[in-house]
């Protein structure tokens, strides 16, 4: 997702574009807070199958911001397996269960805040598969404030015609399908028939696999996709025109680069966001390895919300707002969620900087890329201004998005994130930082199209991983940068020709990283072994620690500027 | 100064500390008091202004003063009449002529230029006096420091808390002067007569108080060689810090912030812990402090700021940013090299004052913080260049013609300024550079505390000091980034494997080199002639200047209006 504090002005001047219609909160039936959460531990029967295939088909009604839906999903059970457990939000009217084409009695199953409970007509030996058909409809959870406080987003478009869009990553797939609402229960497969009007489009995930025109006005658009992110299972529907043209990559491979725009747009604000498609593929490729859904296509759509990194299908509503640095932020941190978020997934939501925190750093470097080191050291400065340091960013146990977001590392997740993995690259060299990110994203160290899947991975494998690639064991690094709120303070005192150095972590561990230190201009590296080290200085040289600020680390100048802020706050 | 668009936010903070408006509708200054650097008349440019003997009598109650200017000029060529400049707001009392009076028929002052008709000519070397008593309400500042005049504030404590700021307008507001960046007097010694219950710092050096028992008391400064825009009343109720810096020069410079006393003591102690860290800043980048035989001195005021030599104005009220310094402080303390010390010939030249001013803050971020914060400043200065005239148009202009009309170059003096500063540094060098910068400031390229005095220097004096010290010609580089308006332009065109690179600028062949990274790998291309091309591997990464070292038209940034 988006970064919530740089992204609220920009939201609210994009929803001010659009024709707003005000959320009618129905008053049959809210979801429930299970539901309006994602990230909830699984059931036991949720953690004894695999998911092979969802299958599923919506029809999508705006005028009475209601959908009617069947889902079809195939599992395997991995242990005995006597019940199937399912997220879906109560707001559902589910007119039938059906396992392996058979209605099931209303007894059979139950969803009293949520989680949906079916007992199979017959338990499920281990290797054995089962099929369950579920026909629901209703009035879906509006999104208050989505991205971020998501759900369906009801819009009519500047040209009149209904604008729909839905984003529940902190709110789960559970408010659109019966899933299992959890990162890692990704189905192998994936099917999508939306049915919409005729005079709108339905991009979908995956790839486009035909669309039919029912003469009644109705038309069903098809998608297909290989393993995709719950939360990435999204619904746009609009007046919208497909921009499309051919990537050619790196690889050797080519794929389709599809842009989904309002027909209202201005056609110069489409070519220029168009345009940066390909240099962003490009920078990813060079950077980190193919785009992992190179058989499928890169999709963008065009949304109300501000936007969202559904996989090859990432919703974009940065209203082609640019600024000096020359590029669409949005779109490319939505972008960088193919590589870290939608090909590597974390476990955990609590390892959630695995998405925020290298996707952010993909910016700066992109910048670097694009035009230069003074625009890569500008943003960094922008992202080094603002840490909140008052949770760990990774607790190290299991947490739901709220849990991440307030009552926790909140914005962290990003700025701090990215800023870690800088003091990384620079520690251990580019080649190993690269490779390092290629095992994380790929499992491998040479991915090529066709040569991996899409993977889950943990902080601790990355640790792992960092280890490996350098040769030595790297958990001090990431115990003193993310396992504490507080930033590693490099505690300096000087005192006539020495001046003595001392890291000190928030649980006064160890912390060796070298130092750079500059003495009237001459730097030399202080290796700073068990996290001290004395050098002489002649009295009276300018001292500058860190002269290329490659180390994040507590600052006093940083701490008083955001006490300053905080007292400006209390005096409005 | 400081650069307006900066700065627009902290003055309307300011507005609270603001004086109403002026009452009963005061005679108002002439168009040609409201500018600064007008053209001499032929009997200024005949005298050396040897030193300036200035009494005000400042009254808060009134909003007025009481002034009487004695002006001792060396006579160069031979003249019969004498003529400073003195707004027509005040009413002149008396004109003596070396302990004459002037009859009344024999002066005058229809727009602010007054000419007094000598007793008898006098001859190159003859020395004369002209002594000037008058009074009333000078000019309120509109909007100081831009729009300059007296501020008359009153202090969160209740007293009187009164600046001038006049850069853009001239001395004449406040006393007889000649309102010319060459007519610096050689001294000027200064009296503010103030109530007791407030301070007077003034600039140069203190020489004494006396208290008047009638409820004044007299303040008494000295100031070798002031900028002609530094003399300035400062008066409240202060609280005097001082401190000694050991100069790495050898010398010990006494350094003074006169605050309100309702100041919050860690406010001032955080801002005058970076009083030295400027010092060693400046004399390890440019050369010594100017004016280490006087002071360094800052003084609280109602206005944002203004360069006043030896006594800079500070009024970012202790604003912390991101930068860790605060920049107020430091563009300020920046003119006491490039501004007091090195002095334009003239407005035209503005940019050596306030382009390689700001210059100096992203190299202090640096030097204080690191690249990044070099970078970071460098990239703010980047945006919103107004590109529309060239800093430096090659013939005389009046500040407000720089900063205020749609010929002049406006705040591109500044962050223009320092990015072609900055591209100039790169492209010579530190040594060089720097060598440069202090025959430019000094006038010699081994300053040291006594052998300098101040400079005035212009932009084509700049060049070819840079042609002398790296024996080869930059003037090319002057021709396309300071006489044209509009950025250089690079062109690439692919040829094969082969890019092909070009620059174009209306000053003719522009031969600036080039770094450009190909997969990572920068390689210098020479630009000889302004042409230059690189071969590369089909599908290569390149980056052209990865570094960001040299300024030019960028379709990314320029294509956008500016935001301020």
């Amino acid at each position: 997702m988006t970064k919530t504090l740089t992204a609220v002005l920009a939201l609210t001047a994009a929803i001010g574009l659009t024709t707003t219609v005000q959320a009618q909160e129905p008053a049959q039936r809210t979801s429930t807070e299970w539901t309006r959460n994602t990230g909830h531990p699984r059931a036991p029967e949720q953690l004894a199958m695999q998911f092979d295939k969802a299958d599923l088909a919506f029809r999508i009604l705006p005028e009475s911001r209601s959908i009617e839906g069947v889902a079809t999903l195939d599992f395997t059970a991995t242990a005995p397996l006597a019940r199937l457990v399912l997220e879906l939000d109560v707001r559902f009217d589910v007119s039938e269960v059906a396992i392996g084409g058979r209605a099931l009695p209303r007894s059979a199953w139950t969803n009293p805040e949520g989680r949906m409970t079916i007992t199979l007509p017959r338990a499920l030996r281990a290797g054995q598969s089962v099929q369950v058909r579920i026909k629901y409809a209703g009035v879906p959870h509006p999104a208050r404030n989505a991205p971020w406080d998501g759900g369906w987003v009801w819009r009519t478009a500047p040209s009149g015609e209904p604008w729909v869009a839905t984003a529940v990553q902190g709110d789960g797939c559970d408010m659109i399908w019966p899933c299992i609402d959890w990162a890692t229960a990704e189905p192998a497969r994936l099917d999508m028939h939306i049915t919409v009007p005729s005079n709108l489009s339905a991009p979908g995930p995956g790839r486009f696999t035909g669309k039919r025109d029912h003469g009644d006005g109705w038309t069903t658009w098809s998608w297909s996709s290989g393993p995709i992110n719950t939360y990435a299972i999204s619904i746009n529907v609009g007046p919208f025109e497909e921009r499309t043209a051919i990537y050619r990559s790196r690889f050797g491979n080519e794929f389709p680069m599809s842009y989904w725009h309002l027909r209202s747009d201005d056609p110069a604000k489409v070519e220029a966001l168009f345009a940066e498609f390909p240099l962003m593929l490009r920078f990813f490729e060079d950077t980190v390895g193919p785009y992992p859904f190179g058989d499928e296509k890169m999709g963008v759509v065009e949304t109300p919300h501000l936007g969202m990194e559904h996989q090859t299908l990432n919703a974009y509503g940065n209203g082609y707002r640019k600024d000096y640095k020359g590029y669409d932020w949005l779109l490319h941190h939505e972008l960088a969620h193919e590589w870290f978020g939608n090909q590597l997934t974390h476990v955990l939501v609590d390892d959630v900087w695995l998405h925020e925190g290298i996707g952010t750093y993909m910016q700066p470097l992109y910048l670097r890329w694009l035009h230069g080191e003074r625009l890569f050291e500008a943003e960094l400065m922008e992202q080094r201004l603002g840490l909140a340091n008052d949770f760990p960013v990774v607790a190290g146990r299991a947490r739901t998005d709220d849990e991440v977001g307030e009552g926790g590392p909140g914005n962290d997740v990003y700025s701090k994130g990215s800023l870690m993995m800088h003091t990384l690259r620079l520690l251990i060299g580019d080649e190993a930082f690269y490779r390092s990110l290629r095992l994380l994203v790929y499992g491998r160290d040479d991915p090529a199209p066709g040569n991996f899947e899409p993977r889950y991975a943990s902080t601790q494998d990355y640790v792992k991983i960092v280890s490996d690639v350098t040769g030595r064991d790297m958990g001090w690094f990431f115990d003193g940068y993310l396992y504490q709120a507080a930033l590693p303070d490099l505690v300096e005192t000087r005192s006539g020709d020495r001046l003595a150095l001392e890291w000190k972590t928030g649980n006064g561990a160890a912390f060796p990283l070298p130092v750079e230190v500059s003495v009237d201009g001459r730097v030399q590296v202080v290796p700073m072994e068990g996290g001290r080290a004395t050098i002489d200085v002649p009295a009276g040289a300018h001292v500058l620690l860190d002269p290329e600020n490659k180390l994040l680390r507590r600052l006093d100048h940083i701490d008083q500027f955001e006490a300053w802020q905080a007292s400006q706050r209390r005096r409005q | 100064m400081v650069v307006s668009r900066l700065a627009l936010i902290a003055a309307a903070c300011l507005a609270a500390a603001l004086p109403a408006a002026a009452q009963d509708a005061p005679r108002t200054s002439t168009r040609f008091t409201l500018e600064t650097d007008n053209p001499r008349a032929p009997e200024q440019e005949a005298v050396r202004f040897d030193t300036l003997d200035l009494h005000l009598t400042v009254l808060p109650e009134r909003k007025a003063i009481e002034g009487v200017g004695i002006l001792d000029f060396t006579v160069l060529a031979p003249v019969d009449r004498l003529s400073v400049e003195l707004d027509t707001v005040f009413d002149v009392s008396v004109v003596e002529v070396d302990g004459q009076a002037v009859a009344r028929d024999r002066w005058s002052n229809p727009e602010g230029r007054l000419t007094v008709q000598l007793p008898r000519p006098l001859a190159a070397g003859a020395k004369t006096r002209l002594r000037i008593a008058y009074g009333g309400s000078p000019r309120v500042a509109p909007r100081a420091p831009w729009d300059g005049g007296v501020v008359w504030a009153t202090a969160p404590t209740g007293e009187p808390w009164v600046a001038s700021a006049f850069q853009l307008n001239g001395c004449d507001l406040l006393f007889p002067c000649i309102d010319n960046s060459n007519a610096e007097p050689g001294r000027a010694d200064v009296r503010f007569t103030v109530p007791s219950t407030v301070s007077a710092p003034g600039p140069g050096t203190f020489q004494g108080r006396t208290d008047n028992g009638d409820g004044t008391t007299t303040w008494a400064w000295s100031i070798r060689q002031p900028n002609i825009y530094a003399i300035t009343l400062n008066v409240g109720p202060y609280v005097e810090v001082t401190g000694q810096y050991q100069s790495r020069f050898g010398n010990v410079i006494p350094m003074h912030f006169w605050h309100l006393k309702s100041d919050k003591p860690e406010d001032v102690a955080r801002l005058f812990a970076e009083f030295p860290q400027m010092l060693d800043f400046f004399e390890a980048t440019v050369g010594p402090y100017p004016f280490g035989d006087e002071k360094m001195g800052v003084v609280e005021t109602p206005h944002l700021g203004m360069e006043h030599q030896t006594l800079n104005a500070y009024g970012n009220q202790y604003r912390v940013d991101g930068r860790g310094y605060d920049w107020l402080l430091a563009h300020e303390f920046a003119h006491e090299w490039f501004a007091n010390q090195l002095t334009n010939w003239n407005a035209d030249d503005m940019w050596l004052h306030e382009g390689l001013g700001s210059y100096m803050e992203p190299l202090y971020a640096g030097w204080l913080r690191g690249e990044r914060y070099m970078h970071r400043e460098l990239a703010d200065q980047r945006e919103g260049l107004l590109n529309r005239a060239p800093i430096v148009s090659r013939s005389p202009k009046t500040v407000n013609d720089v900063y205020n009309r749609p010929g002049g170059p406006g705040g591109d003096i500044y962050s223009k300024g320092s990015l072609v500063a900055h591209t100039l540094h790169m492209t010579l060098g530190d040594e060089d550079f720097f060598e440069a910068l202090r025959i430019l400031v000094y006038g010699r390229a081994d300053p040291k505390p006594g052998n300098f005095t101040p400079q005035t220097r212009s932009t084509p004096e700049f060049n070819a000091i840079v042609n002398q010290v790296t024996g080869r010609n930059y003037d090319w580089f002057f021709n396309a980034y300071l006489y044209e308006a509009s950025l250089p332009v690079l062109t690439r065109t692919r040829e094969g494997n082969r890019l092909n690179l070009a620059w174009s600028t209306p000053a003719g062949v522009f031969p600036m080199p080039l770094e450009v990274s190909v997969n990572g790998v920068v390689r210098t291309v020479p630009m000889t002639g302004g042409r230059g091309h690189i071969d590369l591997p089909a599908d290569a990464v390149v980056v052209i200047d990865p570094q960001n070292k040299v300024l030019r038209q960028d379709p990314l940034v320029d294509r956008m209006r500016p935001r301020r």
